[in-house]
């Protein structure tokens, strides 16, 4: 009689794409009892919605270009770029020109960044480096010739509120999710990723849809750089420091494939950023000294490395 | 395969269990509050569990760093004062911008702060910052920093919850850095400087360099990052010296996160002049080496007194009705002999006993102007005889 297999319940990948669900309701669950109740208080929870908005919102774009494989170190590049000239923009004319200059450095930097990798098959890595040293080196040069940082004129603080950083945020998750996960684009996109060959020989237009996923990019880094700004207040050359990394850790917290292909989520996004968050507002309640909280997220960094590393879907380890 | 990929997770969340569960232990681990006067200032960091008194009242400090020279001296003294106040502390460091000083204020106010002391790293933010505090009503003090913006000087000075900010003279330490080295005998200038938006380095740069405008010097600049590294910043030095081999005389506008060591260990065996704000890890050595002919430091008396100034007003005993601007004293040193001194009373916090820092939080505004203005090496030194 013939054996008939059942399909594993508990399959690896099952277990890398719920592995940080699971992790961030561990987490929650842990500070909880850990504090007391102090980290799920209600004005606690908005405080940590309010600071993941910048990070979702960035995320969302950089899921694109990790999808095709790409890793983009220049997210502190451009938002110290694009907030630096849209906040000078603003101060030169006194009118809302902030918004569209951001969002179109934002915008000509992913692109570049695309261009770079696409037309001299430039890695994308050293590409964003590119990118986020030319960023730096020119919003260090605008602020170095000032004798101060630059702000956001008053008239714009009313745009600093928590539910319109809310709203953004779940528009963008939702607008995102349906762009990766249900159109041509996103699809595409991961089909390139895991296989450009594969992706060219089955008739995908690869430069294409690369520009396209660096411009989505683009546009959700524009977003992010706006976020920020209106919730610092200011900009100033150190503006993003530490941004690309904080994203990075964040993303593949969450379980984002940093091989990219079609194992990318937008839930882990989500998903990594709240864990992030919900781990160093824990520790900081907790009066963890911040040496320590350093070392936690290295090592959280590393498991989570390990585990979520797809082996298979690189053709060699060097 | 799937054995040991279970045991991975298992091992990892066991892990993070321990570590978090310690963590979470090491919150009760600090000794009590001193409840007479007879606790000593220098009391140490393992008898305070790494953190201060376990008190009514907790502080969230935000600071650069608490493992550089200035960052660690400050951490001592504010440790110590904030044990003999009854203070909790709760630190947040490696925050160079807006929005990450931000979301450690959120942060330290969720841990429970009842106030924030914060060196700000964007000037033009102190008023957004202080907005975070007042929506949840806390109060805010600002130390090592002036507010240079107009818009956001006006606010802060306008809210009940800003309890004032304290900063050295940095333009007149500025001139005075140029004055020893044209003593020293240097005649050609170099400036290690950092990028603009750091009120307090843009007022010693500004401070420097009209002075030696005024005095129709000569002298090269090289703008750095705020969050330049210490190899960054001596890349950056070799650089100045490399363009313009007739520099005599560097001055370093910042020496935190190591830059400070490292230059002088790059400085070693030639004839340049060295003078700088913040303090290396060894500093009788680092006059030793040569090169360094004077330092401008003792800064970490700084924090102490915006402690005070806070507990103040937290306890409902402000120094003023309305928030207070304090200058402090830098304490100079041009010797290996003055580096001695200093090491020797300042190596532990022990500038002020239990007993003076609760007599500077009764003080009246006049009488604690006075004590802060008598702050200087010889004033320690003449104590500690």
């Amino acid at each position: 009689m013939k054996e008939i297999r059942k399909p594993k319940f508990m399959t690896k990948d099952r277990i890398r794409a719920y592995l940080p669900v699971f992790a961030l309701l561990f987490v929650i669950a842990l500070f909880a009892v850990l504090t007391h109740g102090t980290t799920i208080k209600i004005n606690n929870l908005k405080q940590i919605m309010l600071q993941s908005c910048t990070y979702i919102v960035a995320g969302l774009g950089i899921i694109f270009t990790m999808s095709l494989g790409n890793m983009d170190m220049s997210l502190d590049g451009i938002v110290s770029l694009s907030a630096c000239l849209g906040l000078l923009a603003t101060e030169a004319t006194g009118s809302w020109v902030m918004f569209p200059v951001i969002f179109l450095i934002a915008i000509a930097c992913e692109m570049a960044i695309g261009g770079i990798n696409i037309l001299l098959g430039i890695n994308s890595v050293i590409a964003s480096f590119a990118v986020s040293f030319f960023g730096k080196g020119v919003a260090g040069f605008i602020i170095g010739n000032r004798t101060k940082a630059l702000s956001l004129p008053g008239e714009f603080s009313f745009l600093y509120n928590r539910t319109g950083f809310y709203m953004i945020t779940i528009a963008a998750v939702l607008v995102l999710t349906v762009l990766f996960h249900y159109t041509r684009l996103g699809k595409r996109a991961m089909a390139i990723g895991s296989n450009p060959n594969a992706a060219k020989a089955a008739g995908i237009h690869v430069t294409k849809y690369k520009l396209l996923s660096y411009l989505a990019a683009g546009i959700m880094m524009g977003l992010a750089t706006i976020l920020i700004v209106l919730r610092s207040g200011s900009t100033s050359a150190t503006t993003g420091s530490g941004f690309h990394v904080s994203v990075l850790l964040m993303m593949v917290i969450g379980g984002a494939a940093l091989t990219g292909g079609t194992k990318e989520k937008i839930y882990s996004v989500v998903v990594g950023v709240f864990i992030y968050l919900c781990l160093e507002n824990g520790l900081t309640v907790l009066g963890t000294s911040p040496e320590v909280i350093g070392l936690i997220e290295g090592i959280i960094f590393l498991a989570s490395v390990t585990l979520t590393f797809d082996r298979e879907g690189v053709p060699y380890i060097l | 395969m799937k054995k040991k990929w279970m045991k991975l997770v298992a091992l990892s969340l066991s892990l993070m269990m321990v570590l978090l569960t310690a963590c979470g232990s090491g919150e009760n681990s600090g000794s009590s509050a001193p409840e007479n006067g007879e606790t000593e200032s220098s009391q140490t960091e393992e008898e305070t569990g790494g953190e201060a008194a376990d008190g009514d009242l907790t502080v969230g400090v935000i600071i650069w760093s608490t493992d550089d020279g200035l960052g660690a001296d400050s951490k001592t003294a504010l440790d110590a004062v904030a044990a003999d106040l009854g203070v909790n502390l709760i630190y947040r460091t490696g925050s160079y911008d807006a929005e990450n000083q931000t979301t450690d204020i959120e942060n330290l106010i969720a841990a429970g702060a009842d106030g924030i002391m914060c060196c700000v790293i964007v000037d033009t933010s102190t008023d957004e910052l202080l907005k975070v505090c007042e929506e949840a009503d806390v109060d805010y003090q600002v130390f090592f920093r002036n507010i240079i913006d107009e818009e956001a000087y006006n606010y802060c000075m306008a809210s009940d919850h800003f309890a004032g900010y304290i900063c050295e003279d940095e333009g007149a330490a500025g001139v005075d850095m140029v004055d020893e080295l044209i003593a020293q005998g240097c005649t050609t200038f170099g400036l290690i400087n950092r990028e603009a938006g750091n009120g307090v380095v843009d007022r010693r740069q500004q401070g420097t360099m009209e002075y030696l405008e005024e005095k129709g010097l000569t002298y090269y600049v090289s703008t750095n990052t705020s969050t330049a590294t210490a190899t960054e910043m001596v890349d950056a030095t070799d650089q100045l010296l490399a363009a313009y081999p007739d520099i005599d005389g560097l001055i370093l506008s910042s020496g935190s996160n190591g830059a400070i060591d490292a230059i002088i260990t790059d400085l070693e065996g030639t004839d340049i002049k060295l003078t700088s704000f913040d303090t290396p890890a060894d500093i009788e050595g680092a006059f030793n080496a040569g090169n360094l002919c004077m330092l401008t430091t003792g800064a970490q008396i700084d924090p102490v007194y915006a402690l005070i100034n806070l507990y103040c007003k937290m306890t409902g005993n402000p120094k003023s009705e309305t928030p207070t601007e304090y200058g402090s004293n830098y304490i100079y040193m041009k010797s290996a002999e003055d580096a001695k001194t200093y090491e020797q009373y300042f190596g532990a916090f022990n500038t002020y006993t239990a007993d003076e820092v609760k007599s500077m939080a009764d003080m009246d505004l006049d009488s604690f102007l006075k004590e802060i203005e008598n702050y200087s090496l010889e004033m320690v030194a003449d104590k500690m005889k």
